[in-house]
């Protein structure tokens, strides 16, 4: 029967209605009012958590606290085996207060104070208590050198028995999932995982979990469970691109070795190797068969000389694009052609927006692919610098960054023989920052083919996009340039994912020299590799970038000195100072 | 301003553009270059298979791949060959003719989306499998295509292509992916 969850069966809405009506007179007896004054203060109380005390008790923390900070920590709760204490402090400001602490050596120690997330407030005491056992036994269990979580016989462990984690199936089926999250949250770089010895059985979804927090897993060992029949591997498909290593020994599955089942089994994963320690595929063709042939590299120039040529005329073109577009018209002659072209296709791995709008430029759009018939062409084609300068103004005002972060642009260059001059085709992205100073007027009939007549009245809208550019530069007099062909391809904005370099990721790597401009510009998806980069903001990478630099610590540890400095340069310096003498010769970079 | 003697021969510039449209083979062209990309392996010798590759680029065309040069046709065909199948569209492109020394060149700059086979296979149809499959599998086995891929592809071709497409006539082919998808097998 259906019952739903907003009827009024149980006691909560008899509770309501008793409240409202005994304060419907508008006053309160004196206990109501100290109840309300109690909950008004509990309500803004936030709690904190601490790290690093352990060498001492409570009390002696607590005290220390108080004498640091003048702030008096109330419920004080602490776990010893976890090493997490957690208080209450009156406001957000004690909080921050306490906060400040993070950092300071206490009793031989550097203490790790955090302020709990007041969207986690309606989580329970016992929730919190749950997050930090699974935390601790995330930390017990990973081996970050290795990159390895070692989750065997999870089903004995004392802490999680003890804990009733797989005393119901409810929390036994929350249980992975949590652990799963968290080592995501706290951004564990995990590469192997060891599922061994867990009961796991065909329903069993742990993998689904697995897969979702961790798809390019490279190994996995679920040896000695209880998997019996094809369709828990057939849940798999697509799930690990990129496992490289299985282990399935002692499970029914295999029991009689059946060549059909294993091969069935490493059909599932397009890159597994080695299956229970057989090779099982030819390592150099799977790469041939899965990977692009060509190593990305984002900048080609034919030769040094068109190196130093281009990318000086590149920067300047677009600081005049975006500064001074109508200058730029004296690169441009009576022979000069322009035009550009939209494709709103979205591609990539950047979400598509929703609110996408591209008013300022279909109206003039000349992707020849949908404009067809001579005259529509080539009204669409600009040729002179009169026609090229309304085509500038018709077009919004931009923003591009190539000198702060050339990382978001490639770019090939090549001589053109034909006229003496070079070829150059970039790719990148620009931020509209205004509208076009003199829209283009859209010289289609009106009715029902206008299908843009809508738009086009409701203005444009100032976004991100990407975009892709040919230049043909032939030489101009007094060792000018001239444009003689400009190509502009507006697009969805995508990002530059599909460009970056890959460099080695499994070290760490090597800091760049500083830029032949002169200042020192952190770029961090130049140096990070991208998984790593990926889970961290912007701020962080710098930090990150800026830390390893400064320490010579390896990005591993750079990562923990920031993770436990809350990401404060300063207590980053000052606990790197702190425990110098403490941190092993294999934390530094090799 | 200079003239550099190179007007664009587009008909009449002073009055009303002619109506001759330059263009319009470039569209089918493209059509034509992109399939040769995507050709099925049929059995044929590798070598005259790996010939039918861009037939159109010169002996010595400029090829730039995702920013990497290749020296000659023969060492871009072979390369090409052992990808695993794809499929490419166009979806987008725009040219200009320019009014160069002899033969006219268009540069044409496109966008493209293409995918490629995930189903462990190269277009010769070889697997990594170290033991053969031990049952007989009469069907033939069909791609398993990734998510979409973006390409930006600029080439300069010369107008020859106006009257013979099966012609040498590419003399720069750069192709970039510019998008890849969240999710996909295939690896750039």
């Amino acid at each position: 029967m259906y019952r739903g969850r907003g009827g009024y069966r149980g006691g909560y809405k008899n509770n309501n209605y008793h409240n409202s009506n005994s304060s419907s007179n508008g006053f309160m007896n004196p206990q109501q009012s100290l109840d309300r004054a109690n909950a008004f203060n509990s309500s803004n109380m936030v709690s904190v958590q601490i790290q690093g005390w352990t060498n001492a008790s409570e009390p002696d923390l607590v005290s220390f606290i108080s004498r640091k900070a003048k702030i008096a920590l109330q419920n004080v709760e602490s776990n010893r085996s976890t090493g997490v204490l957690t208080a209450s402090v009156r406001n957000a400001h004690e909080a921050e207060e306490v906060r400040k602490c993070s950092g300071i050596r206490f009793a031989g120690a550097t203490l790790n104070v955090q302020i709990i997330d007041p969207a986690n407030g309606g989580r329970s005491q016992v929730t919190q208590n749950t997050v930090e056992l699974l935390r601790s036994f995330l930390r017990t269990r990973f081996n970050p050198s290795a990159k390895m979580l070692d989750l065997t016989n999870m089903v004995n462990d004392p802490t999680l028995v003890q804990n009733g984690l797989f005393s119901n199936p409810n929390t036994s089926s929350k249980f992975f999932p949590a652990l799963m999250k968290l080592a995501n949250q706290d951004k564990l770089d995990i590469e192997s995982v060891n599922l061994s010895d867990n009961l796991l059985d065909d329903h069993c979804k742990y993998l689904v979990d697995l897969a979702a927090s961790y798809p390019n897993l490279k190994n996995l060992a679920i040896g000695n469970n209880n998997i019996r029949r094809m369709e828990f591997f057939d849940r798999l498909k697509t799930k690990f691109a990129y496992l490289r290593e299985l282990i399935v020994s002692g499970n029914p599955i295999v029991a009689t070795n059946d060549a059909n089942i294993l091969k069935g089994i490493v059909d599932i994963f397009p890159r597994l190797i080695i299956l229970n320690g057989q090779q099982v595929r030819d390592e150099s063709k799977v790469n041939a068969i899965f990977n692009f042939p060509v190593a990305t590299k984002s900048m080609f120039f034919e030769t040094p000389d068109l190196s130093k040529v281009a990318a000086n005329f590149i920067a300047t073109f677009l600081t005049m694009w975006d500064g001074q577009r109508l200058n730029l018209l004296q690169l441009y002659t009576p022979d000069s052609q322009f035009s550009y072209q939209v494709d709103t296709t979205h591609l990539g791995e950047t979400p598509m927006s929703s609110t996408t709008n591209w008013s300022y430029y279909l109206s003039h759009s000349r992707n020849l692919k949908r404009v067809s018939g001579a005259r529509p062409r080539m009204s669409r084609l600009y040729i002179g610098t009169e026609a090229i300068g309304k085509a500038f103004q018709g077009l919004p005002k931009t923003k591009h960054s190539l000198q702060e972060f050339p990382a978001l642009y490639s770019m090939e260059t090549t001589s053109f023989p034909p006229l003496n001059g070079m070829q150059i085709t970039l790719h990148g992205e620009f931020n509209e920052t205004g509208p076009p100073e003199h829209p283009a007027q859209d010289h289609r009939p009106t009715g029902r083919f206008n299908k843009y007549g809508s738009n086009q009245a409701r203005g444009g809208q100032l976004e991100k996009r990407s975009f892709d550019r040919t230049l043909i530069v032939v030489p101009g007099p007094s060792g000018g340039f001239i444009v003689a062909s400009d190509l502009l391809l507006v697009k969805p904005y995508a990002g530059n994912s599909a460009w970056l370099e890959h460099k080695a990721p499994a070290v760490a790597p090597i800091i760049p020299a500083v830029p032949a401009n002169g200042v020192h510009q952190v770029l961090p998806n130049q140096v990070l590799p991208s998984d790593v980069a990926s889970k961290l903001s912007a701020e962080q990478q710098q930090l990150v970038v800026k830390i390893m630099h400064e320490t010579r610590l390896n990005l591993q540890f750079t990562i923990m000195l920031c993770e436990q400095s809350n990401w404060n340069y300063a207590t980053a310096g000052q606990n790197f100072a702190n425990s110098k003498s403490q941190i092993p010769p294999q934390a530094y970079q090799q | 301003m200079q003239n550099l003697g190179m007007t664009p021969q587009y008909g009449n510039r002073v009055g009303q553009p002619s109506m001759e449209d330059p263009t319009l083979k470039v569209d089918e062209f493209l059509k034509v270059t992109s399939e040769t990309l995507d050709l099925p392996y049929r059995n044929e010798a590798p070598d005259y298979y790996k010939s039918t590759i861009l037939p159109q680029l010169l002996p010595q065309s400029r090829i730039i791949i995702n920013g990497q040069p290749f020296g000659s046709k023969a060492q871009f065909q072979e390369l090409w060959s052992t990808l695993p199948s794809t499929q490419h569209q166009v979806i987008s492109f725009d040219t200009h003719l320019l009014p160069t020394p002899g033969e006219r060149q268009y540069i044409i700059l496109a966008r493209l989306k293409v995918r490629f086979d995930e189903s462990g296979r190269n277009r010769f149809g070889q697997n990594a499998d170290l033991q053969p499959s031990s049952m007989p599998n009469s069907r033939p086995i069909r791609p398993f295509y990734s998510n979409w891929f973006g390409v930006a592809l600029t080439m300069v071709v010369t107008e020859k292509i106006n009257t013979n497409f099966n012609t040498e006539c590419i003399s720069s082919f750069d192709y970039r992916i510019t998008e890849k998808p969240a999710h996909s097998t295939f690896a750039i």
